[in-house]
């Protein structure tokens, strides 16, 4: 098939999943709530507003609806993609685990266990002493702490991000070209393939019951890691290259410090870092970034610019 | 005329010079060598002796690559410490604690598991026609990424 009709054709089997995925949200259904699952759980809600207000013995697990609790459920409280309110009359006796949401405690609600929220900066100032304190500067655009709770963790991608430039400087190199002579190509397959990971792990949350499934979960899972981590080396990489490469032999004979795969990674690791600090655009530099950094690693199978899928042609005699 | 004398004419033509005389097939794919040679000879680009100047050719991905700057790494390193540790320092937070409450705010093996094991329940509370949305996205997608994943890549013929 010639490459634009080919382009065509991919361009409307994108469409097409994409109005297949919108589906599901655009259609007048009320979400379903259930009482006692088969592992314990006592309510499990999907795409409802719970609002428990009699005595709940077990867990209770909401997914995409808000839960406002005002009496005591004597379990685990989990909320993905939807806020959680612990009423002045609410007691949560377990953990309360909430994934893209909020938490908000009237003044006597209390959670005995652990108040987990990974998605939230906040979160790693309740593992503070004294941490608590300044979760109120967090709701302002720029604070110190912010800043200071980004740059521990920007410390930590340096240290990755010089180990995999030592050990795979060549292979980093390579998905920073493909990068680099192809964005918008490696930003679609990124989309694309986290949209793959994402809808197979849901397929493979069927298998759970049966045992493969939680295997199969974390090998996605770490696969996906590795491919996150790699990818933004692979961008830290195109950044510091634009940015800072020399261009010419003379500048490569005469400096001494810039110059060299591992300069350009951690160049281009500090400017990302800093541009991230900015509020609003700086979420969204990132959240490309790492997309155009998992379609570098995927499109060039981690720099090694071979085929994922072998074509095999016959020939006659 | 023999196959086998044939053959020895086409070997070494100088060796049995008078064998062409007698031998038309032998003629005729004489013809279509020497004008299989001529061709070639046309062919042949003719340079000027002049060599080609490497230092006008372009800088390679490669060059200086292999460079380990480890001054540069120290500069960046102390850089995105002094902010991040420095901060803590300036609110009175201990920097040592603030680093290992930053790294510490992923979930924990036990929560990630609750989390994972509760997916069997939302999915059994889902309503048939999600079900069917699920698995046709998942096709659906799976085939686009395929598709993408077989493109040639530019890189280095960019």
């Amino acid at each position: 098939m010639p490459s634009k009709r080919k382009d065509r054709f991919v361009l409307a089997l994108v469409l097409l999943a994409s109005a297949l995925l919108l589906l599901p949200a655009l259609s007048a259904t009320d979400g379903s709530t259930k009482t006692k699952s088969d592992d314990g759980a006592a309510i499990v809600s999907v795409g409802k507003a719970l609002h428990i207000t009699d005595p709940v013995d077990g867990n209770v697990q909401s997914f995409g609806g808000s839960i406002e609790i005002d009496t005591a459920v004597h379990g685990d409280v989990l909320s993905i993609g939807g806020d959680v309110i612990v009423g002045v009359e609410g007691h949560v006796d377990g953990d309360l685990v909430v994934l893209g949401g909020k938490v908000t405690r009237k003044e006597a609600g209390a959670v005995d266990g652990s108040v987990v929220q990974p998605l939230w900066i906040g979160d790693a100032l309740r593992k503070i002493p004294d941490g608590s304190d300044f979760l109120e500067s967090l709701d302002r655009r720029f604070s110190v702490l912010i800043l200071a709770l980004k740059m521990s963790v920007l410390l930590v991608w340096l240290g990755v991000a010089v180990i995999l430039a030592l050990a795979g400087g060549r292979e980093v190199r390579s998905s920073s070209l493909e990068l680099r002579a192809n964005p918008f190509h490696t930003l679609t397959v990124g989309l694309v393939g986290f949209t793959s990971f994402v809808l197979t792990a849901i397929v493979f949350g069927y298998l759970i019951p049966y045992f493969i499934g939680l295997p199969l979960l974390i090998a996605l899972g770490l696969f996906a890691v590795v491919a996150k981590v790699y990818g933004m080396v692979a961008v830290f990489h195109a950044v510091g290259w634009y940015l800072f490469a020399p261009k010419t032999r003379d500048a490569i004979e005469r400096r001494r410090y810039l110059k060299g795969d591992l300069a350009m990674v951690v160049l281009g690791l500090l400017v990302i870092g800093i541009v991230r600090m900015i509020p609003v655009v700086g979420g969204l530099v990132w959240m490309v970034a790492s997309l155009m950094g998992l379609g570098s690693a995927l499109a060039t199978k981690f720099g090694r610019r071979e085929p994922w899928f072998l074509a095999v042609a016959t020939t006659r005699a | 005329m023999t196959q086998s004398e044939c053959d020895d004419y086409l070997a070494d033509r100088e060796a049995n010079p008078t064998h062409v005389e007698s031998c038309d097939a032998c003629q005729e794919a004489v013809r279509k060598l020497e004008a299989l040679e001529r061709g070639i000879a046309k062919a042949r680009l003719e340079g000027d002796g002049a060599a080609v100047d490497p230092e006008a050719l372009p800088v390679a991905a490669w060059e200086g690559a292999s460079t380990r700057s480890w001054l540069a790494v120290m500069a960046v390193a102390l850089v995105v410490a002094g902010l991040g540790l420095g901060g803590f320092v300036l609110l009175g937070i201990n920097p040592i604690e603030g680093f290992v409450g930053a790294l510490s705010g992923a979930m924990s093996a036990g929560h990630l598991l609750a989390v994972a094991k509760s997916a069997p329940n939302f999915l059994a509370s889902a309503p048939m026609h999600v079900h069917a949305m699920i698995f046709a996205a998942f096709v659906l997608v799976n085939v686009i990424f395929v598709i993408l994943l077989r493109k040639r890549l530019r890189g280095y013929d960019a």
